[in-house]
């Protein structure tokens, strides 16, 4: 048993996580709780420590939410309502009006279910608005009024203040604006 | 395999069901005949994104650095993103 849990360390200790999993699966070793895989179960800890890998359902649509960081108005949103706590639920927004755009039955099948997701949660109602706020044209109103705010020498706290009035009218408003 | 930031970069993985028990075996955490994932101590893992329901193999995500494990809704992998982002850029 040494032996071969040697053999399978030196097989896996050059290997980042996702292969030396996949390395030791292909040798039938399916738990480190057990006795004598001390050294391998060492090792995998260590690998995890090291901090290299978020392990997700969905590796595309995680790529595409860590993506969406760099989109310029998620940034422009972060600068003018910086450490706001429902920033983080227009990713999940982008992510929504991305798959609007794609289209198709799979897609709006997601939607749905990020959307019911969301919904079942405390305050879902309220988180809704946010995470809906991407998919329709007023995001650009709202990011415009912001910016006009700053210029005006606004701070922080206010346009915060009137960023949160938005998602206090009623959604159907937002058809009639423009 | 995207970075969320400047010089701390997190590679987005899928890991079979297998791959993850392993994962999880190596920090003493299991799984239930049911899918359930449970802590060292054997406890069910309450899902911080929907009341009163406990995370699966399929519903939860492992996030990196020893083991975390959250949601693996987008709304949690989203806000995992902004925290580490805002972390590295010291916000």
């Amino acid at each position: 048993m040494a032996s071969s849990v040697d053999q399978l360390i030196s097989q896996i200790k050059d290997l980042e996580l996702p292969a030396a999993l996949a390395v030791l699966i292909g040798q039938k070793v399916l738990n480190l709780s057990q006795k004598g895989m001390e050294k391998i179960k060492q090792l995998i800890k260590d690998k995890q420590n090291e901090g290299k890998y978020a392990f997700v359902p969905d590796k595309e649509e995680a790529n595409k939410l860590s993506q969406f960081c760099g989109n310029p108005e998620y940034q422009q949103i972060h600068q003018l309502i910086p450490n706001y706590w429902g920033n983080n639920l227009l990713l999940t927004g982008l992510l929504i009006r991305d798959y609007q755009e794609e289209g198709g039955k799979k897609n709006n099948q997601r939607i749905a279910l990020i959307k019911k997701q969301i919904w079942q949660r405390p305050n879902g109602k309220h988180l809704i608005k946010v995470v809906d706020l991407p998919t329709t044209p007023v995001f650009s109103v709202i990011l415009g009024f912001l910016y006009d705010l700053k210029t005006s020498g606004y701070t922080t706290q206010r346009r915060r203040h009137f960023y949160k009035l938005w998602f206090c009218i009623p959604t159907g408003l937002f058809l009639f604006y423009r | 395999m995207v970075a969320t930031s400047a010089g701390r970069e997190v590679r987005f993985a899928k890991l079979s069901k297998k791959e993850t028990v392993l994962l999880l075996s190596a920090f003493d955490y299991k799984v239930d005949s049911e899918g359930f994932v449970l802590t060292p101590s054997g406890a069910k893992i309450l899902s911080e994104e929907i009341p009163n329901e406990f995370l699966t193999l399929d519903t939860m995500a492992i996030t990196p650095g020893s083991l975390n494990i959250i949601d693996g809704t987008p709304a949690s992998i989203s806000k995992f993103i902004c925290e580490r982002r805002c972390s590295v850029n010291g916000k």
